[in-house]
């Protein structure tokens, strides 16, 4: 049997410089194949990506509101940020890692790396919500799609939102480090606002893992009591131990829940992929990479790095966090490939959340992180601060936001 | 384009023969040197640094057509002299023009991630009498976008603490004609980022421009007007 990707080069030009090859085109790796070419222009960067068209997993929670079209989120080419950057777009998935011979292994031939880095983001684990036969988690993934890592899941939910005629909305939120902490709050904000909006008879039903929302609480609780009572029905402390997909029910410890149609996220982990390239940290429980917190190298190989939201950091795993970090391991990366070393700083997680689509209203956060030395933990800095009280202002705020995000990793 | 070209000055200013630059002798510094513009009113009547309102931030758009600047008046000399970093070095910012030396402009491109005002809108506003919810006070350029603030009266250096690599918003070289009380805007220095303005704005720029038009240097005259008056909503923060 021959395997894909072994044997055969990549169509790609001689590396004109230290070969830098990142694979993964999401905020994180989107700038670092950005930056770390602006940091050090010897690098020969190359980016490896398995989807031929950039569609934003942020901000499409707006999308299903009507407040953006699907352009604002998919008018991004690789082939532009890669050409406006000096860098290569190579569309190919991964299929293997040698880091012995420094090899990647691609559905389109092997690349060979000096620096590689993973910006794989995350995979879901149906196993947390109780669904471990691949019949249901299936059923599921098609039938009730999380929208949190495919654009097609975006699509599906916009269609079921606008389409829906009434009853029950379900969705959740998950334990864990999930993607994107504000997003459930958002989305159940989003989907109620145009409900309410289109006079439809509808309820979003929000079960939340966890005993409060996790973050800027006082903004989404006040827009659930003063935008929404009659449409988000807001559950926390809620486990989905198990689902029933043919008869729309999910259970939890004490009750049965049936809902009409609704979008079901699932627990979070790292990229599948790190598993596979032999990379991930099996004792961690959301099995992410196994790296240097600090530096973000592979444990004991200096050539290959782990970014974005397979990080095993307690950091908000969205897409400033991710932006923000990239620049730092740029920084980490041109230096080591110069001899060199540099300090470590927290990234920023700016997040803003639309809580109104019509008026636009919106909430936000401005969060860094420090870093215990001695018990080597990271937690939220004592700098970081909440915006609540919804206004105008960070509607707009939370539109320039994503703008500012796609000119940075795009232009 | 003929005009302008790099010069390191050092003591220029004793060959402005005339005109006061407001600002103390110079250690070399990285000038951009664009068109010498007068600062017009919108009926194209020189503005005179003593009208200027230390109330609110005024917009001319400078060195290119499409390129927005912001003109303060401070209600307090700066000292002038600081020592900014920028893409290529240290630099001294030479502080402010006018008659009592609080007369400063900035770009109003945000040098963190490219925000400006529009005229539907800006997210990168001055707080000259309200209170800046993210910098705490008042005083201070602050762009909502990514929560950048950028203090004018130490030559637009970005001054929120828990941010990093953010770099001094480019100040804009001012000449001061103490005879007439008029300005002029003659110069771009610090890291300027008009190449990466009009590549991420490209498509924004042809549809209000035309084509070709937005890269098109000011020349003669600039005229001013107020913030409020540029941008119709002013995002606040």
């Amino acid at each position: 049997m021959r395997m894909l990707g072994t044997g055969a080069k990549a169509k790609l030009p001689k590396a004109k410089g230290p070969r830098l090859v990142v694979v993964g085109g999401g905020s994180s790796g989107l700038t670092i194949a950005k930056y770390a070419k602006k940091e050090y222009p010897n690098f020969d960067v190359v980016l490896v990506e398995k989807r031929d068209m950039y569609s934003s997993c942020f901000s499409s929670n707006l999308w299903y509101a009507g407040v953006i079209n699907l352009e604002f989120l998919a008018d991004h080419s690789f082939l532009d940020a890669a050409k406006n950057n000096k860098y290569t777009f190579f569309n190919a998935t991964v299929t293997g890692l040698d880091r012995t011979s420094r090899k990647l292994l691609t559905t389109e031939g092997e690349i060979d790396y000096d620096y590689l880095v993973l910006a794989p983001g995350i995979s879901y684990d149906y196993s947390r919500i109780g669904v471990k036969d691949a019949e249901t988690e299936t059923a599921l993934r098609m039938t009730y799609p999380g929208g949190y890592v495919n654009p097609t899941e975006h699509v599906t939910i916009k269609q079921k939102v606008q389409g829906f005629e009434g009853g029950v909305f379900l969705l959740n939120t998950p334990g864990g480090n999930y993607r994107c902490l504000p997003a459930p709050y958002e989305r159940a904000c989003m989907i109620a606002s145009y409900f309410k909006k289109s006079k439809i008879k509808a309820k979003v039903l929000l079960i939340d893992h966890n005993p409060d929302i996790t973050i800027k609480a006082k903004g989404f609780h006040a827009a659930f009591s003063e935008l929404y009572k009659d449409y988000i029905e807001y559950k926390p402390s809620m486990e989905i131990k198990s689902v029933d997909v043919e008869k729309r029910t999910i259970k939890t410890e004490f009750d049965s829940i049936t809902f009409d149609d609704g979008a079901i996220y699932p627990g979070v982990r790292g990229s599948t992929l790190l598993e596979k390239l032999g990379v991930m940290d099996a004792k961690n429980p959301q099995r992410e990479a196994l790296i240097d917190t600090l530096k973000y190298n592979v444990i004991g190989d200096d050539r290959v790095y782990v970014t974005g939201d397979s990080r095993p950091h307690p950091y908000s795993k969205s897409a400033n966090t991710a932006n923000t970090e990239a620049k730092y391991v740029a920084k980490v990366l041109a230096a080591r490939a110069q001899g060199k070393d540099i300090e470590w700083y927290s990234p920023e997680t700016i997040c803003y959340s639309l809580v109104n689509a019509s008026p636009l209203e919106g909430i936000s956060v401005d969060a860094t992180y420090s870093y215990d030395a001695k018990t080597k933990s990271f937690a939220f800095s004592k700098d970081t601060k909440m915006f609540e009280d919804r206004d105008a202002s960070k509607g707009r705020g939370t539109l320039s936001w994503a703008k500012g995000m796609y000119r940075d990793m795009f232009s | 384009m003929d005009r302008r070209n790099f010069i390191k000055f050092c003591g220029i200013t004793t060959a402005l023969a005339g005109f006061q630059a407001g600002y103390p002798a110079l250690n070399a510094a990285e000038l951009k040197e664009y068109n010498r513009v007068k600062l017009v009113d919108g009926k194209g009547q020189p503005i005179k640094a003593k009208d200027l309102t230390t109330k609110d931030a005024y917009v001319f758009n400078y060195p290119y057509v499409s390129t927005p600047c912001f003109l303060i008046n401070l209600p307090a000399k700066p000292p002038g002299g600081d020592k900014l970093e920028g893409s290529n070095g240290e630099y001294n910012w030479e502080g402010g023009a006018g008659a009592d030396g609080t007369v400063v402009a900035f770009t109003a491109i945000c040098s963190h991630q490219l925000s400006y005002p529009k005229k539907d809108g800006t997210p990168i506003s001055y707080y000259a009498t309200e209170k800046s919810e993210d910098a705490g006070k008042i005083g201070v350029i602050v762009c909502c976008e990514h929560d950048r603030v950028y203090d004018p009266a130490q030559g637009g250096k970005m001054i929120a603490t828990n941010k990093k690599a953010t770099q001094p918003m480019a100040a804009i070289r001012l000449e001061y004609d103490p005879a007439t009380d008029e300005l002029y805007a003659k110069g771009v220095y610090g890291t300027e980022r008009f190449n990466d303005f009009f590549k991420a704005y490209k498509k924004e720029l042809m549809e209000e421009y035309g084509p070709g038009v937005a890269k098109q240097e000011v020349a003669d005259t600039a005229a001013v007007v107020l913030l409020t008056e540029y941008s119709a909503v002013k995002d606040r923060c």
